[in-house]
């Protein structure tokens, strides 16, 4: 009885011991977030925090919100704060697009529309407003640049477009979408408890994940990630494609709706007066890189378990296919940034997100176009107003 | 094999599980090719310097002791002296001898070439060859007897956990422990994972975070002296940190396989006075240096200027030892000067005064010693005499407070604060004993009185820091000495 009274003693000084060790470790990670970013001690602090829906349903950038690196200004934009009013004689640019432009692994400052800005700085002739929604999808474009972007005044509309979503039918990943960020949706209510959800709330999960991320040697990192992702892969494949074969080819109904989609939008500016320019849609894999890069691959994947390999390789070409035909049936400049990006983990940071280094090729690719098309304009305006 | 790698990781979990599985005689085995694996991860090549050195001091050690006529034993002590010092001399300062002679015939005009060879310096030739000399002489002092078992002599030489940085142990300590059985020890066990944990604290938060400020200002010639400053602060609690750090670790891993080493630091920058900072900084190496060139040299014991002599030679010896390089023959000299005058002043002071006895006066001394030392250091870290000459330079002509340099400072108190924090407590409790019994609030700032789960939550809140805010691992600094 007595050896029974302190075994049990035994088990729970461990689990006391477990507990606040565990206890210390969350109210340290709690107290760092709040020094280093100025997070909230006790409410959630997550990246869904930048993002919300108004009640006109449109997705958006909540404004004067932050997330460790990430600042979203007075207007919902990620950058310096700027003026509802253009200054007279300044060519507005505004960056539209997602994840890719609002920006993901860069350092800050370093995100593609930073770097245009800094690069366009030079002449003072300009002024970059990075006006992209991580998640947005080209549907939901016209409502949100109408109502959130347009009040600006742009000159030029830089339209970095990920056509993914469509590929596997743009209304079933959206749904997806909405399953996988609760907090979007019921921006106003408290999420429910769930075991899954502690990983939310404990900010010390995500910074041992990333902790442990960092300090094992690349090898065993990279073998554990496809281990891991053929795990999730497989899981998702049985519960997704119902005994069916991931798809090796983009159907045409999905190419339609994304054909008609950016169709809309492109007439919704030009009715606007806007100068459009429109890009590829630059992506790492490629068939001769497969196996260097095939845990990207299988990450990238998971969002679009219904593609196979040739299936996501495919989309890429006829998206982008689709974006250069659509430039040239609407008389739009269209940069191919997709040839311009070298593959290699260099540049990108995943399969679509770029390193600081990839995000400066894509600032330059824009800058120069836009350096070499809009100073001349640009002078003569300055000088009529002078006059 | 960095202490601080995931390398080492898997090698000590291998190691501590085999190792108490084994008897007693297969552990020294076990123990003895786990070190040959360990030190040959850097270079293989190189243990047969290792075992050269063991074997001279094995057989001397045997000869030595075994022969009657003291000329003869004399003969062997110089033949495990020389063959040591030449495995040194050659490998670690061949080059700065040739290099220095060179320079020295080209001033009379003289153009010599002689090859430098452009020699490797094999991984902790310092340590372990200092180590293996202390047997053989020793056993001629008489004051240990010689092993016939070469494996637990091979295993003293070359015992994993301080063979490349130390504690540079001595065969009476240590010799004994590997000779006698050693058992599971639940609490020993727990106390060197606590070594080793505070241990890697000290290095991968401490020294390797501040080694990113003091190589950021030491490796750009613009910066300021205030930069220079600051930038000296950080390095010494960088090679503190790392230092001592290492010989936690050392301590600790020797601590989980049943072996006691020693103590290598204690707090040593809040000694007040030169002779204290040489009896609290790198323990092991200042004893030797007492034990086995200074006393020899006649100590104290013949007269006063000769007693001088004998500090600043062994200073600037021990200097050498560090590294085959003019700045750390200064720094030694600077020490040698140090304790040259704080023992003239001393004799001095004794029948005039008796200041140290209050707290405020302890604390000023402590703090001005602290910046003789952070005054050596800066020849210890510069590359060059024109960096050195550069350096005092811009502290006494360049001295301006940026916001840069405010910004490091806070990096810099930011990074050694829980370090300057355990020695200032370690060291009131051993000025104020009682104090620390009968005030509640100081009874608890020592670490080892906390209740277990206070201790709990410190070790939680220290990991974070280790994990979130660690820099890169980065090799020991004293692995080049």
């Amino acid at each position: 009885m007595k050896n029974k009274h302190l075994t049990l003693r035994k088990i729970a000084t461990v689990c006391i011991s477990i507990s606040l060790f565990l206890l210390t470790l969350e109210v340290a990670a709690r107290l760092d977030d709040r020094l280093k970013y100025g997070a909230p001690f006790l409410k959630l602090y997550s990246p869904q925090r930048l993002r919300g829906i108004d009640p006109d349903g449109i997705k958006h950038n909540v404004p004067n919100s932050s997330f460790e690196k990430w600042h979203i200004n007075r207007f919902g934009f990620r950058g310096p704060d700027i003026s509802l009013q253009k200054p007279t004689g300044t060519i507005r640019i505004a960056c539209m697009g997602t994840s890719e432009t609002f920006g993901l692994h860069e350092t800050p400052g370093s995100d593609w529309p930073a770097q245009l800005r800094d690069m366009l700085s030079i002449s003072g002739h300009f002024q970059v407003i990075n006006a992209s929604v991580a998640g947005l999808l080209l549907k939901e474009y016209v409502g949100y640049i109408d109502k959130y972007v347009l009040k600006f005044q742009p000159d030029i509309i830089l339209l970095y477009i990920n056509p993914f979503g469509y590929a596997i039918g743009v209304d079933k990943f959206d749904n997806r979408q909405d399953s996988l960020e609760p907090q979007v949706r019921t921006n106003q209510t408290k999420p429910k408890f769930s075991f899954k959800s502690i990983s939310i709330h404990l900010r010390i999960v995500s910074k041992i994940k990333q902790a442990i991320r960092n300090a094992l040697p690349p090898a065993i990192l990279r073998s554990y990630r496809l281990m891991n992702m053929k795990k999730q892969i497989k899981w998702l494949e049985s519960a997704r494609l119902n005994g069916n074969n991931p798809i090796d080819a983009v159907s045409q109904d999905s190419l339609d709706r994304f054909s008609t989609d950016l169709e809309e939008l492109l007439e919704f500016l030009n009715n606007q007066h806007v100068q459009v320019v429109l890009t590829s849609y630059p992506v790492l894999i490629s068939s001769s890189n497969i196996e260097e890069y095939l845990e990207i691959f299988l990450d990238h994947r998971r969002f679009y378990v219904e593609l196979s390999l040739l299936g996501i390789i495919d989309a890429s070409h006829k998206f982008n296919e689709m974006i250069r035909n659509m430039a040239l049936k609407h008389n739009v400049t269209f940069i191919d940034n997709n040839n311009k990006v070298p593959k290699n983990t260099r540049y990108f940071a995943d399969n679509v997100h770029y390193t600081d280094a990839g995000a400066t090729i894509i600032a330059e690719n824009f800058a120069n176009f836009i350096s070499t098309n809009f100073v001349t304009v640009k002078s003569l305006d300055s000088s009529v107003d002078t006059m | 094999m960095l202490f601080n790698s995931w390398t080492f990781l898997v090698f000590f979990s291998v190691v501590v599980g085999l190792y108490y599985l084994l008897s007693h005689r297969w552990q020294n085995r076990m123990l003895l090719v786990a070190s040959y694996f360990f030190y040959g991860w850097w270079d293989w090549r190189f243990l047969s310097l290792i075992f050269i050195s063991t074997a001279t001091d094995y057989i001397c050690g045997i000869q030595i002791y075994e022969h009657q006529r003291p000329e003869v034993k004399k003969r062997f002590l110089i033949i495990s002296v020389v063959v040591n010092l030449s495995l040194l001399g050659f490998f670690k300062y061949w080059g700065f001898f040739v290099q220095n002679f060179v320079t020295l015939l080209s001033t009379v005009g003289i153009n010599a070439n002689i090859a430098t060879l452009h020699i490797i310096l094999p991984v902790g030739i310092s340590f372990y060859t200092f180590q293996t000399m202390t047997y053989s002489i020793d056993i001629y002092r008489g004051e240990i007897e010689p092993t016939h078992n070469f494996f637990d002599f091979a295993l003293f030489v070359s015992f994993f956990p301080q063979l490349v940085a130390g504690p540079i142990e001595r065969a009476k300590n240590l010799l004994p422990q590997i000779q006698n059985d050693r058992n599971f020890d639940k609490d020993q066990m727990l106390r060197g994972l606590q070594l080793i944990f505070w241990g890697l604290f000290k290095k991968v938060f401490v020294a390797d975070n501040l080694a990113i400020i003091v190589e950021q200002v030491y490796s750009n010639p613009a910066a300021t002296g205030a930069e220079y400053i600051i930038a000296t602060w950080a390095f010494a609690f960088q090679i503190y940190g790392d230092f001592s750090g290492y010989s936690d670790i050392a301590r600790g891993t020797a601590k989980c396989l049943g072996i006691e080493l020693m103590v290598n630091f204690r707090q040593p920058y809040f000694a007040v006075n030169p002779s204290e900072l040489w009896r609290h900084w790198h323990i092991s190496l200042s004893t030797w240096l007492r034990d086995y060139l200074y006393i020899p040299l006649g100590g104290n014991r013949k007269g006063t200027i000769k007693t001088y002599r004998n500090l600043l030679l062994t200073m600037l010896l021990g200097g050498l030892w560090h590294g085959a390089a003019w700045n750390f023959v200064i720094w030694g000299a600077f020490h040698g000067f140090l304790l040259t005058a704080h023992r003239f002043f001393t004799t001095f002071k004794r029948s005039t005064s008796r200041f140290g006895s209050h707290l405020l006066s302890y604390m000023i001394k402590a703090f001005f010693m602290f910046h003789l030392t952070c005054l050596g250091w800066i020849f210890f870290r510069a590359q060059t005499f024109e960096h050195i000459k550069l350096i005092f330079n811009q502290i006494f002509s360049g001295f301006s407070l940026t916001p840069d340099s405010e910004e490091m400072l806070f990096k810099v108190l930011f990074f050694s604060a829980i370090p300057i924090f355990v020695m200032a407590v370690e060291t009131f409790k051993a000025l104020r004993p009682v104090l620390f019994s009968n005030n509640v609030f100081l009874k608890y700032c020592q670490f080892s009185n906390l209740p277990f789960q206070l201790k709990n939550v410190a070790y939680a809140a220290l990991t974070y820091l280790l994990c979130f805010y660690g820099a890169k691992a980065q090799a020991f600094i004293y692995f080049q000495f």
